[in-house]
């Protein structure tokens, strides 16, 4: 018997986020679920150490399937798998 | 009396006219698409624009609203067209270095379309001119290079339920919303509700930018402007903002925005209005850092070399000089016989960028500030017999002080 697959998320970085990461957007295997989004940005940093990642992810907001989560609302969200997250960090140039 | 049937229908019936004969022939080409119309032309030639910043959003922004026949242009920039502007700064020339942006501006917009009313404000947008400025027209845009500015621009907009099409870009990144629409859309500061920390507001000067990335958002600004001005906008359509990013696959991507929170301090209930900070400067974390000064501060007795004092130092026994600036920056032009070690690698483990046998480590960037962070972490690291020194100013200065020929970027 093959063991399950773990939940996978898709990742979007933006702006800061990418230039932090390197990447546009990444597959992430999620630890557990439900895996609650207030722990995501601890965990991708973690991903990252020694990048501005942790900074950028401090002023960001999260968008789930492509709709923004109000900050309120973080605390009260679970990620099961499939999901795709997008990291919305203000560009400030022009 | 009679009338005959070959005679052209009585003035009552006759669709409005546009301003100038001419006007038909210019703007055929939209009128002639089913939602716009003579109708949506007509919006146009009545309507009014602000436009906040002629730089590399708001020059392909304007160009596009003054072409498609927007009445009345008004364009506030306090800045002066430099040579590093042009490689984005579509609307400004060579010949025009020096002179302020908004005047710069109003000039090739003159010269695109005489039958428009453009009209120059060549100050800086303030708590205090923000208000009428706004009243005065009938949407805003935010072509904008700073968080201050951008809170201050929307927090006005917000209150006076004038619509903002925010826009910004930096490096190969971009995204774009209509703001404060409606009775119920929302402002900047219910999207991103507190300021980026000012190590993360970096200006296109500090992070670099593709000229065609703020063309795409600029663009894309004065369409929402167009459809919404000519009315082919779609009213009940959600707010979003577009994201765009050249690199990623697919490019652009769309975010559905929440409406307007009950709770903004900007566009909130009555009661949850506060009396909003009118120092943004300092809401948004302080001034930007002038980082050009700050390279070349140095105290005496410090371990910073002037470049004359780096020049001896270069082809000595034990002398390593290690270049901090980024890859691509290290690829632009560099110091004969320098070793490149990024800023942050440098940071994470200073004993693998020092050579074994040096004695005389000098570090350099490209203005002197990142230099004194590196040599920091190696004077940390505390490896025996390893003097560390780094130049003041930057590459900067050696092109100013010993190597006119040396290239600045």
């Amino acid at each position: 018997m093959t063991a399950q697959p773990r939940p996978e998320i898709t990742v979007l970085y933006f702006a800061a986020a990418s230039s932090a990461t390197g990447r546009t957007h990444e597959c992430i295997e999620l630890p557990k679920t439900p895996f609650p989004l207030r722990d995501l940005a601890g965990f991708l940093s973690s991903r990252y150490p020694n990048t501005t990642l942790r900074k950028v992810l401090e002023r960001s907001q999260w968008s789930v399937d492509a709709e923004m989560v109000p900050e309120e609302e973080v605390n009260d969200l679970t990620l099961s798998g499939g999901e795709e997250i997008g990291i919305i960090c203000p560009v400030s140039g022009g | 009396m009679t009338s005959s049937p070959t005679l052209i229908a009585a003035d009552g019936d006759q669709p409005p006219r546009l301003a100038h004969l001419d006007d038909y022939e210019r703007y055929g080409r939209q009128m002639i698409i089913e939602p716009f119309g003579l109708q949506g032309q007509l919006r146009l030639q009545n309507a009014s624009v602000l436009v906040v910043g002629a730089g590399g959003l708001g020059c392909p922004a304007l160009q596009y609203l003054a072409a498609a026949g927007v009445g009345k242009i008004t364009i506030v920039d306090h800045d002066t067209v430099d040579l590093s502007n042009l490689q984005r700064q579509i609307l400004h020339t060579e010949a025009r270095i020096g002179t302020n942006k908004a005047e710069s501006a109003t000039i090739a917009l003159r010269q695109l379309n005489s039958l428009i009313t453009v009209t120059p404000y060549p100050h800086a947008l303030t708590s205090a001119n923000a208000p009428a400025l706004l009243a005065a027209h009938d949407i805003a845009l935010d072509c904008t290079d700073n968080a201050p500015t951008r809170y201050l621009l929307s927090d006005t907009a917000a209150r006076a339920r004038i619509p903002l099409v925010s826009g910004a870009a930096q490096q190969l990144a971009g995204h774009i919303a209509v703001l404060a629409l409606g009775t119920d859309g929302p402002c900047y500061r219910c999207v991103f509700p507190r300021p980026p920390p000012p190590a993360l507001q970096s200006s296109c000067a500090e992070t670099g930018i593709l000229g065609a990335v703020v063309g795409v958002i600029g663009a894309l600004q004065a369409l929402e402007a167009v459809k919404i001005l000519s009315g082919i906008a779609d009213a009940a359509e959600q707010p979003r903002m577009l994201f765009y990013d050249a690199l990623a696959a697919p490019p652009f991507r769309s975010v559905k925005l929440r409406p307007r929170r009950k709770d903004c301090a900007a566009c909130g209930e009555p009661g949850a209005r506060a009396m909003l900070d009118k120092d943004y400067i300092r809401f948004c974390g302080g001034p930007r850092p002038d980082w050009l000064r700050l390279g070349m501060l140095a105290d005496a007795g410090t371990d910073r070399l002037c470049a004359a004092e780096v020049r001896e130092c270069i082809g000595q026994l034990g002398a390593c000089v290690l270049d901090v600036r980024p890859r691509a920056e290290f690829g632009i032009c560099r110091l004969p016989s320098s070793t490149h070690a990024p800023l942050d690698a440098v940071v994470a483990d200073p004993h693998a960028h020092v050579p074994v046998g040096a004695t005389d480590v000098l570090v350099v960037c490209r203005l002197g500030n990142d230099s004194q962070v590196a040599a920091d972490a190696i004077r940390a690291a505390r490896i025996d017999g390893v003097r560390v020194r780094d130049l003041v100013g930057g590459l900067r200065a050696w092109a100013r002080e010993v190597d006119p020929e040396f290239p600045v970027y």
